[in-house]
């Protein structure tokens, strides 16, 4: 039997009445690579956190080789052996590898930094875990593979005995990948124990000696790797039943296309294709980090393509920026409606008639009479629960909140309709007011397209699901095949 | 030879020096085209005359390019040279041996005290760096028009004459000045704090999540760069032998654009001391230039705020194209 460093016991832990954590049991041996697995926002990150010291668990114990421990800032954490290499890099950009890797450890000698201490230092590290990397290299011209091992031999200089990898390889090309496992396995061979994110299934396997599944801030199970195969592992991942807040999807499809995109690429798309019909909505769905955001941005003129044509009712349009794609009557609603979709300062009114200004104005003034009419309409027929609409933006419910912002792209009377993650953090009821409208819109002949990682909200609201993986399409779903497990199976990559 | 050329094909010395590199070939190529058409310019007489008008505005510049290293600046900076010009001369005692030593301490003591006070606005309550300095700039130019409300005063003879003095036909504060250069240089690039100043200018998430006190050394910097410019204000009260008020205000303005003709960048990190220093020679010496070729003052101003204009375009443009 294996001797267990780490038991965490009974964690509980919730953001603001959301719970995140539900009395998770959480166990790792000595030497193993323990993946942790899960859709996005299964409390995977959550629980690293509490470990890193980031968070502090509301409920629930930590034992650290036997002992029982509080860990409350990441120093306590970093103290006791653990250290975590984090999804954002925590590097000073302009400054050598050098300089990076000493931070606020510079070794001192006559007062001046000790270099050849330094590089004497980081070089066995390296030759220890056959990391190659130059140390004069200035952080910001390396690759973000390379940056990822900077950041890895600076933990390493602290001899840790657990070390956390939060999803190391996302942002990782196939052969850094490789790299990187190579490194871990090195880690393995000299005693560390590592825990690993990961977000592609072929990993779990590649590299894993067990592995743990999280759903919904529970932990479904853990197995070892070399007991289960991909079909178990999925299964385990999936498995709800639907919540009854979707209106029934639109069944009137004709087979006119309003929409189209062919063989959009990009530094993070793959020739990405699809056609939205009239009448439908279409679901973009996958695992966090795969394209999506980069494919709602394209679209709307906010992420350079390299290549590829967008069509609208057949005839080409060219999206160069934002303000091209309003122009073309493309509107998105963003994914974070705090930063990029509203001026919270700014009153409800201000807000709703922000992108149509222009079709109210006269001779560059804004008409006072036009602009109420809009504004009244607007707030009645979103059913916005506003006060007054003079309030600022901030004063609003989540809920109500996203309805301005959607209220006020609908203000272009937009063709096409880009909703990205349309009900992250409002209630239940808003949710299904907003998917009403969603479904209204489609009906009546705007083309939706909806990018969600509420997979449920994808299938309960779409007539088709193209999923992305690694930037490109890999599967449109349709009908009966729209289920869980065929999503998750096109999102990790495998076809169905 | 070989090894310089090797040096120079580095990447991290370019990144680090391009900036420096190019001012000191504008230097050359501009000291070059003024030695052609005036015979005066590489005069010992002129040459002095060039280190002396530069002396307090080098002190400045660097103190204003530690400010731009942890991504902020010090638009106070020239207030804080007239109000320790104004110290100086207030506190000293001319007619005893030792008269100087309190007017200097104090005015040393006042720079480094004005700087805390904007390193902790800027770094404790989080103010705009910006806002913070041009505001407490008409604090201490008011100071300074309190204690000594007309130019004038006395300063202590022998510091005077020791400070206007030279040394083998050298001045000595060309001396001095090569000695702040090298202890500014040593603190900015050999010691941990100045790691910790590009650190915090470069990634200030970066340097919190590494332990480093980011407000300290905020306020550190700050204190630096105001001991730097209290010494430019007791050089120019031995160099006037007097005191004035005012003497201070167009030198914020030209110590950002010294930094920047030197390769700092006002997103911080980047710039080195050694830099700014060609970038003060290149101002001075326009003036200079102006000044032998008999030019009007009027439009010597003009010139002088179109040349900074100029360098902060390119500085931004450099930033684009990164």
């Amino acid at each position: 039997m294996a001797e267990e460093i780490l038991r965490m016991s009974g964690i509980y832990k919730s953001f603001g009445g959301c719970k995140a954590l539900t009395d998770v049991d959480f166990a790792c041996n000595r030497g193993e690579v323990h993946v942790l697995a899960g859709e996005n926002g299964a409390g995977k990150s959550t629980i690293l956190k509490i470990l890193a010291g980031l968070f502090e668990a509301d409920r629930g114990e930590i034992c650290l080789k036997g002992e029982k421990v509080k860990i409350r800032t990441p120093r306590q954490s970093q103290d006791m052996g653990i250290a975590m290499v984090f999804q954002e890099l925590t590097l000073v950009g302009e400054m050598t590898v050098e300089e990076n890797l000493f931070l606020n450890m510079e070794p001192v000698r006559f007062g001046v930094v000790d270099r050849k201490k330094i590089r004497r230092q980081a070089e066995t590290v390296m030759e220890q875990y056959g990391i190659t990397i130059d140390l004069d290299a200035i952080v910001c011209k390396l690759t973000v593979a390379q940056q990822q091992m900077v950041e890895i031999i600076k933990i390493l200089l602290h001899d840790p005995e657990l070390i956390i990898l939060d999803e190391p390889t996302s942002a990782l090309a196939r052969k850094e990948v490789e790299k990187l496992f190579q490194i871990v396995r090195n880690l393995i061979e000299k005693g560390k124990t590592i825990i690993f994110i990961s977000h592609r299934l072929e990993e779990v396997f590649e590299i894993g000696d067990r592995v743990t599944v999280f759903k919904d801030g529970e932990r479904v199970d853990t197995k070892l790797v070399s007991e289960i195969d991909t079909d178990e592992l999925i299964r385990m991942m999936v498995g709800r039943s639907l919540q009854n807040i979707f209106p029934t999807k639109n069944t009137q499809i004709t087979e006119e296309v309003l929409f189209e995109v062919k063989e959009l690429t990009g530094k993070a798309l793959q020739q990405v294709s699809f056609a939205v019909k009239k009448g439908e909505i279409l679901g973009i769905a996958g695992l966090q980090g795969h394209g999506q955001t980069e494919l709602m941005n394209a679209i709307s003129g906010l992420y350079p393509l390299e290549k590829g044509e967008i069509r609208m009712k057949g005839r080409e349009i060219k999206v160069k920026n934002a303000k091209a794609a309003l122009k073309n009557k493309i509107a998105l609603v963003p994914s974070d409606r705090k930063t990029e979709g509203l001026m919270l300062g700014l009153p409800v009114r201000d807000n709703l008639a922000l992108c149509s200004l222009g079709r109210r104005a006269r001779m560059g003034v804004i008409s006072a009479s036009q602009e109420k009419a809009y504004i009244d309409h607007s707030v009645k027929s979103l059913s916005i629960k506003v006060f007054n609409v003079n309030n600022p933006a901030s004063s609003l419910s989540g809920g109500n909140q996203q309805k301005v912002v959607l209220g006020k792209e609908l203000g272009i009377d937009p063709d096409v309709i880009l909703f990205h993650e349309p009900t992250r953090g409002i209630d239940v009821e808003a949710k299904n007011e907003f998917y009403n409208i969603m479904k209204n819109l489609a009906k009546q002949g705007t083309a939706v397209i909806m990018c969600s990682s509420d997979m449920m909200e994808v299938i309960g609201m779409s007539n088709r699901v193209a999923v992305m993986y690694e930037g490109a399409v890999t599967q449109i779903l349709e009908g009966e095949d729209i289920t869980e497990e065929n999503i998750m199976r096109c999102a990790m990559g495998i076809s169905v | 030879m070989t090894k310089v050329l090797k040096l120079m094909k580095e990447e991290k010395f370019k990144y680090k020096y391009s900036g420096v590199i190019m001012a000191y070939l504008f230097l050359v190529l501009f000291m070059v085209f003024i030695g052609m058409f005036d015979d005066s310019f590489f005069t010992g007489r002129n040459l002095s005359n060039v280190i002396y008008t530069a002396f307090p505005l080098v002190m400045v510049s660097f103190g204003q390019t530690i400010c731009l290293l942890t991504h902020g600046i010090d638009i106070s900076l020239g207030m804080i040279l007239s109000l320790s010009n104004c110290v100086c001369i207030v506190l000293m005692k001319p007619d005893e041996p030792l008269g100087w030593v309190t007017g200097v301490a104090a005015a040393l003591v006042t720079g480094m005290v004005c700087g805390l006070i904007n390193g902790i606005l800027i770094g404790r309550f989080r103010l705009a760096a910006l806002i913070v300095t041009l505001s407490m700039s008409t604090v201490y130019g008011g100071i300074a028009l309190y204690l000594l409300p007309m130019p004038g005063g006395s300063i202590h003879k022998g510091f005077a004459k020791f400070l206007r003095g030279k040394f083998y036909g050298i001045p000595v504060v060309f001396f001095l000045l090569l000695i702040v250069l090298v202890i500014v240089r040593a603190v900015l690039n050999q010691t941990p704090l100045g790691r910790k100043i590009r650190a915090v200018g470069g990634n200030y998430a970066a340097a919190y999540a590494t332990g480093i006190d980011a407000v300290r050394t905020k306020i550190i910097a700050h204190m630096l760069a105001g001991l730097l410019s209290a010494v430019g204000g007791v050089f120019l009260a031995a160099y006037m032998y007097s005191g004035d008020p005012t003497i201070g205000s167009s030198y914020s303005l030209r110590a950002i654009a010294s930094s920047i003709i030197g390769g700092a960048v006002f997103s911080g990190a980047v710039g080195d001391v050694l830099g700014t220093l060609a970038g003060v020679v290149i101002l001075t010496l326009i003036n200079n230039m102006l000044n032998l070729l008999g030019i009007s003052s009027y439009f010597q101003f003009l010139l002088q705020g179109i040349i900074i204009i100029a360098a902060l375009a390119l500085g931004s443009l450099k930033n684009v194209n990164r």
